[in-house]
């Protein structure tokens, strides 16, 4: 009893999950959801600070928005079981259009005899049925049909692209289940390296690691040692901008990372981030002479790990001011303004990262290349902009703006995503199955020739039932018109 | 000839202009041809559209050269190299397909709308492709981008002429009923699997360019959406039959839904995509 009530469950499920409304609300449905994924900010993709100022501009949707979700839409439970039901509608779909299609290539193989009633189709062709058949038979297969005759009664049919949308669907199913297989199993670690750092996995973490599915740390032993050099002798040609790459030494091996030209690594894919730039290193000085820890000469490796800090001056023991100006530098975009304290001097000055007279020479060091512009304001003497390279000072009042060094900094992903390639097999797979569908319409016809008159005179009456999948409606018209056709063709060979 | 860059540039904008206005004309005798076939003016129909397709060949090519990087970059570029593609496309498959020689007139109407918009929106100027856009991938999307636009156009071409019942007579054939509606059905069918391949090539470029093949990013999100609406489509054809005006309206609002994806997305919302275009 219990067996039954479950199986009666069961196939009211699939009877609903059969349903193309079913199917089509689905689809609506995450077309409402994915709209409002656009229309409201995303916490992931445009920031906190994009959603923060969409909440404060919206006060009376914003409980609304909170309570489905909105901000964070496509990892909302909701959405996932959206997308869930629409997988598993798929796969009823699929399973029910793999019968259709079994059935329609059985009728193709079928040998029953024909029996078309009154309401099929008519026409007349000349000659008797065993004079006209033949050329039926020739017509038919120059139509891309496959035929079966037995004497004066035809099958044919072009079932081929009936099994298109079936597979289609299967290869959907199973892209559906490598998504959320492959999520389970991917993960990615950002590392952030200033040149001449090295990363060594183990010793301090990896930045901006965050899996939805899968918490777990990244094992240390799959991850090599990455040491960030910014310096291009062996790579510097025409037409090639290295300010958007790395090189890098990888396991002891130099290797160069360019965008869009990820290194595999011990099975895992290195690419170069999106955030690189450029950390200057300033300091400001009392009395135009060097004291103490600001005296060291060189720069100072900031620690492995360590992303590149930003802000004003801080004070050091010595009285000087110490301060790593962070200059982000994404694709060709201009070189950010950063403003900094000057507390001893109670002002603010600008600080502009531009390109030096041997910005183009690929083959130099890249504190080599690049020059800090330096403003300070109006009221300080020294009120116009001053371009300083590596090593050179500036003196404001009683103190020396030192520029001490300037070292690029980048963002380095490294991830592993085992099932993409299937995905990709599957994808591909899912196209070829909409071309076999969608240039291959499925047609089917009965037909039956009975001979009418007597003697000489005897012409064929065609009876003829076709089937025409959608993308041959035509079908019908244009295989009556090529039946007539033959009328005309016997006409002129007689 | 003023040959210094200004001088370049304007060369390239006249030759974008001068394409700009025989695509109008050809439109409008495109569509003349619908309603008076009987005019004889409208025997010019195809010269003039010849000597658009020249002229905006020719600026294309002049733009290449000028910019030393393919068409794919601006939206003028973009819009310029689709309208291009859509005439060669459009001029070859009427021969093969005589019925959609009827949907001339909405397809050049809507190319000279857009040329138009996008010539007064943007500059002929030229800008360094960003590295994210040096790998192969990148062109395959813009041109599956392109054939699906096509694609959608047509189908709407023959919903066009449709919903407003012309028979023009003369040697112009104008599909109607079943055979408009299987000319739509497959229209849109070969659309949608190139918007596929489109979506496919795309994500693998963002893996180039920003390390992730999918990031749920506005355009990203629009695209889907767009190949959602076409599948919603193709459902309704195949499982429910629609046919007639109805598929006609139903071709019209799935082509909006295409245009505002490709284009209209990065005018809108904030996205990766958008950044890289250049005005």
């Amino acid at each position: 009893m219990v067996v039954n009530k479950a199986r009666g469950k069961l196939r009211t499920v699939v009877r609903l999950f059969r349903s193309p409304y079913v199917a089509i609300a689905l689809i609506a449905g995450f077309i409402i959801a994915s709209s409002v994924g656009v229309l409201v900010p995303q916490e992931k993709t445009s920031g906190t600070a994009a959603v923060e100022a969409f909440r404060k501009a919206h006060p009376v949707l914003r409980p609304v928005l909170e309570a489905v979700d909105a901000f964070r839409v496509f990892q909302a439970p909701w959405f996932i079981a959206l997308v869930g039901l629409l997988a598993l509608s798929t796969l009823v779909c699929t399973v029910d259009q793999l019968a259709r299609a079994r059935r329609a290539a059985a009728f193709a193989r079928s040998r029953a005899p024909v029996a078309l009633d009154s309401g099929a189709a008519e026409l007349i062709l000349h000659g008797s049925p065993e004079v006209a058949a033949p050329r039926v038979e020739g017509l038919l297969r120059r139509l891309g049909l496959r035929v079966w005759r037995s004497g004066a009664t035809f099958r044919a049919w072009n079932t081929t692209g009936r099994w298109g949308s079936p597979l289609f669907h299967f290869g959907l199913v199973l892209i559906f289940g490598a998504v959320v297989a492959g999520a389970a199993l991917q993960w990615s670690t950002t590392v952030v390296l200033t040149e001449g750092q090295t990363f060594v996995p183990g010793q301090g973490p990896p930045h901006g690691y965050d899996q939805p599915w899968n918490r777990q740390a990244p094992d240390p032993a799959r991850l090599p040692q990455l040491k960030l050099i910014k310096h291009y002798p062996r790579y510097a040609r025409r037409g090639y901008a290295p300010d958007a790459a790395s090189e890098l030494v990888v396991d002891g091996v130099p290797r160069l990372l360019r965008w869009g030209a990820p290194l595999s690594v011990r099975g895992l894919t290195l690419h170069q981030g999106r955030r690189y730039g450029a950390l200057v290193e300033v300091v400001l000085v009392p009395g135009g002479e060097s004291q103490g820890a600001a005296a060291q000469s060189g720069p100072r490796d900031p620690g492995p790990g360590a992303p590149p800090a930003f802000g004003g001056l801080y004070p050091l023991p010595d009285g000087s001011f110490h301060g790593g100006l962070v200059f982000l530098n994404q694709q060709d975009a201009e070189k950010q303004v950063r403003v900094a304290d000057l507390p001893p001097l109670r002002t603010t000055a600008s600080f502009r990262l531009v390109p030096g007279p041997k910005a183009g020479r690929y083959e130099l060091p890249f504190d080599r290349r690049f020059q800090l512009e330096v403003v300070v304001p109006p009221e300080s003497p020294q009120a116009r902009p001053v371009v300083l390279s590596v090593g050179e000072s500036l003196t404001l009042a009683r103190w020396r703006l030192e520029f001490r060094s300037l070292r690029y900094w980048t963002t380095l992903t490294l991830s592993a995503a085992p099932l993409t390639p299937l995905l990709f097999a599957l994808a591909w797979w899912c196209v070829a199955m909409l071309a076999l569908a969608a240039l291959f319409p499925e047609r089917r016809l009965e037909l039956v020739l009975e001979g009418v008159g007597e003697g000489g005179a005897m012409r064929s009456r065609v009876r003829l039932r076709t089937w025409a999948g959608r993308g041959a409606f035509a079908f019908p018209e244009r295989l009556k018109e090529a039946l007539e056709g033959l009328n005309e063709e016997e006409a002129k060979t007689s | 000839m003023n040959l210094s860059p200004a001088g370049l540039a304007d060369l390239d904008s006249l030759l974008y202009w001068v394409a700009t206005a025989l695509y109008a004309v050809a439109a409008s005798l495109h569509l003349l041809r619908l309603y008076f076939p009987e005019w004889r003016v409208v025997a010019w129909a195809d010269r003039i559209l010849g000597a658009a397709l020249a002229a905006n060949t020719a600026g294309l090519l002049f733009h290449w050269y000028r910019a030393g990087h393919a068409p794919y970059i601006s939206r003028l570029e973009v819009v310029s190299s689709t309208v291009w593609l859509a005439v060669v496309v459009f001029i070859l498959a009427r021969r093969w397909i005589p019925d959609l020689a009827a949907t001339g007139g909405f397809l050049l109407s809507l190319a000279t709308l857009a040329l138009g918009f996008v010539g007064t929106a943007s500059t002929t100027n030229v800008s360094e492709p960003p590295l994210s856009f040096a790998t192969v991938w990148l062109g395959i999307h813009v041109v599956f981008t392109q054939l699906f636009v096509i694609c959608a156009l047509l189908a709407s071409g023959i919903a066009y002429v449709e919903l407003t019942g012309i028979t023009p007579g003369g040697r112009l054939e104008v599909p109607r009923g079943r055979a408009a509606d299987d000319l739509i059905y497959r229209l849109t069918a070969v659309g949608f699997i190139f918007l596929t391949v489109m979506i496919i090539a795309g994500a693998i470029w963002a893996n180039h360019a920003w390390g992730r093949y999918w990031g749920w990013d506005s355009i990203e999100v629009w695209s889907l959406i767009c190949w959602l609406i076409y599948a919603l489509e193709l459902h309704l054809i195949r499982t429910f039959g629609w046919h007639g005006r109805r598929l006609a309206w139903l071709s019209f609002g799935a082509l909006v839904v295409a245009l505002f994806s490709m284009f209209g997305v990065v005018l809108v919302f904030p996205s990766i995509h958008g950044s890289y275009m250049v005005r």
